[in-house]
């Protein structure tokens, strides 16, 4: 139980913080390694929904990277059906442990905001999203007024 | 009863006609706080004598003595005046003046009957003015620097002994006494200086004392992790951490083929940059620990030193970090009262403290000394392959007496060949 000073650090210091971005951050007091949070991105397709996260903290955390995955699904080249990221910084060879969570959610907005199709976890969209964009964001809006979580 | 009317109970005010330097303010000279009373008065780089520093009591006093240390560091006021003003009188009467040369720290304006416990070391003795009426319902007493030894004007300390005057208000004059300290006896003159001392310091332990104590300095904790450093470590980019968190950190790295490097940029060490003990983060965290030993919150926090017995007990750093021998020697660890030997034991982890314990103990039965000295340097060896030091050799030449003095054998003069260790 090395990392729970560290995890309990930032877990005040992000609901201190009370992004706009990232929100209803829910930690169960007995497992500190478990978040579960909202993610808002503000770009349009994802803009009209809001998209929930688990973050896993590994025993070895700082020295070993979180795992994020969606529990909602999201129409995404990067993101894969399981739900799971692909994120350069928290990939296992690229984690630097004085990396906070805060970086590493701004990331994943960021990846969400502008797909990075050479990374992509999902040939077919990241096709669909070079090929025709139009037709991608539309997707995406769809899948995202379907499955997505209300932003309130 | 004499009182200090300077001190911060009795709510003296204080002005000067100049600007103050910074840090040496002239509230410095009537401060509850005891670093800025020690402190004293500066004033402004650029101001020149004369300079007036006004104190303004709350009653009118009958003045006793006066003393003034003018010193503060290498700025001196040698030459000082000192006036009163009359309770209902605005005009400032003279009192007393003096003189000051190397090597008197200051002054004392007495009225002729002053004791010599009341005069500190190497202060000069001045009469105050002769004439008495200024000297009783003073509301003011006014230091007047008229000359400095080439520094800025400056004054270390003011005390203004004296007692409440009969015309103050039996009200006034009971709140001051009460003020002063409920009218208990009298500060004894021998006893004074130090009481002074004291007050202001211990109104500051009490404070730090009642500070929650669980709350641990944000610097005593590591950059990654959080926790209460045992061994700080201080990192190429500045941020320290511990040392178990920086051996984690390296595993982690060698587990991707890297060699060792800062967690914050990421940059490998080098012979010249890398991680080093900062010993007096170490000492600052230790004499914390020690401070708040009693905590249930500290009990609980890794140190290096051994703890009482009564403390719960929990390894400080995990045990595969620690040196095999701090590992044997955990059973006579509580046996062990000597700080120095904890502190080395502590230490042994360290590279550095690792070679000369280990070289000296096995010093004793050297066979690699001096056959007739037993010293160390500069030895020679002789055909038989036992050892002689340079100043034995010589001697046994000077004298004739070829012979080892070990095994007795003889030997020629080109026999000897230096020897090295190793």
């Amino acid at each position: 139980m090395t990392a729970s000073k560290r995890l309990g650090k930032e877990l005040s210091d992000i609901r201190s913080a009370n992004f706009s971005f990232f929100k209803d951050i829910h930690v169960d007091e007995s497992n500190l390694y478990i978040w579960k949070g909202l993610i808002l991105p503000n770009k349009p397709p994802y803009c009209k929904g809001a998209f929930k996260i688990e973050i896993n903290f590994p025993e070895m955390y700082p020295f070993k990277p979180p795992k994020i995955t969606f529990i909602t699904k999201i129409y995404h080249p990067n993101i894969d059906e399981k739900g799971q990221v692909c994120l350069p910084t928290i990939s296992p060879e690229g984690w630097k442990p004085s990396v906070n969570i805060i970086t590493v959610i701004e990331e994943l907005l960021k990846l969400i905001d502008e797909p990075e199709v050479e990374h992509a976890l999902r040939a077919d969209l990241a096709e669909e999203y070079l090929k025709n964009r139009k037709k991608f964001l539309q997707h995406a809006e769809e899948h995202a007024k379907k499955n997505a979580e209300k932003r309130s | 009863m004499l009182m200090n009317f300077c001190n911060s109970v009795l709510k003296p005010k204080v002005k000067s006609s100049c600007l103050c330097n910074e840090e040496y303010d002239v509230t410095n000279l009537i401060s509850s706080n005891y670093l800025k009373y020690s402190r004293g008065f500066v004033a402004y780089v650029v101001v020149k004598p004369p300079v007036f520093v006004e104190f303004e009591f709350v009653c009118p006093v009958n003045v006793s003595h006066v003393i003034i240390w003018s010193e503060v560091g290498g700025q001196k006021s040698s030459g000082l005046e000192l006036f009163s003003k009359h309770e209902r009188n605005d005009t400032a009467a003279k009192i007393g003046w003096a003189m000051l040369r190397d090597g008197q720290p200051g002054v004392v304006f007495h009225q002729g009957d002053v004791e010599p416990g009341q005069v500190p070391a190497g202060f000069v003795c001045t009469l105050l003015s002769e004439r008495a009426a200024p000297l009783r319902n003073v509301r003011n007493v006014v230091v007047r620097i008229f000359k400095t030894r080439s520094s800025v004007p400056a004054l270390g300390r003011v005390e203004v002994w004296g007692e409440v005057s009969k015309s103050a208000p039996p009200a006034l004059r009971a709140s001051v006494l009460q003020l002063w300290g409920g009218g208990a006896e009298p500060p004894r003159p021998a006893a004074r200086d130090e009481e002074e001392r004291k007050r202001p310091s211990h109104t500051d332990d009490g404070s730090r004392r009642k500070r929650p104590a669980c709350v641990v300095p944000e610097d005593f904790l590591d950059s990654l992790t959080y926790e209460v450093m045992a061994l700080p470590m201080i990192l190429p980019c500045g941020k320290a951490v511990d040392r178990s968190t920086l051996e984690r950190h390296e595993q982690c790295e060698a587990s991707w083929g890297r060699s060792p490097s800062d967690p914050f940029t990421g940059k490998p060490y080098t012979r010249t940059v890398h991680p080093m003990l900062d010993s007096s983060l170490k000492s600052r965290i230790d004499l914390f620990l020690l401070e708040h030993a009693d905590e249930e919150e500290v009990r609980r926090l890794p140190r290096t030193l051994p703890r009482s017995r009564q403390a719960a007990k929990k390894p400080c750093v995990e045990e595969k970090y620690l040196n095999p021998r701090q590992l044997v020697a955990t059973e006579e660890r509580d046996d062990d009262k000597n700080l120095d030997a904890a502190m080395e034991r502590a230490l042994s982890r360290l590279p550095s403290f690792l070679h000369p314990v280990s070289s000296r103990s096995v010093r004793d039965p050297d066979p690699f000394d001096c056959g007739r000295c037993n010293r160390s340097e500069e030895l020679y060896s002789l055909p038989c392959k036992h050892l002689l030091c340079r100043a034995c050799l010589f001697k046994c030449i000077n004298d004739k007496d070829l012979t080892c003095k070990v095994c007795a054998s003889l030997f020629t003069t080109d026999g000897p060949v230096r020897w090295h260790c190793g």
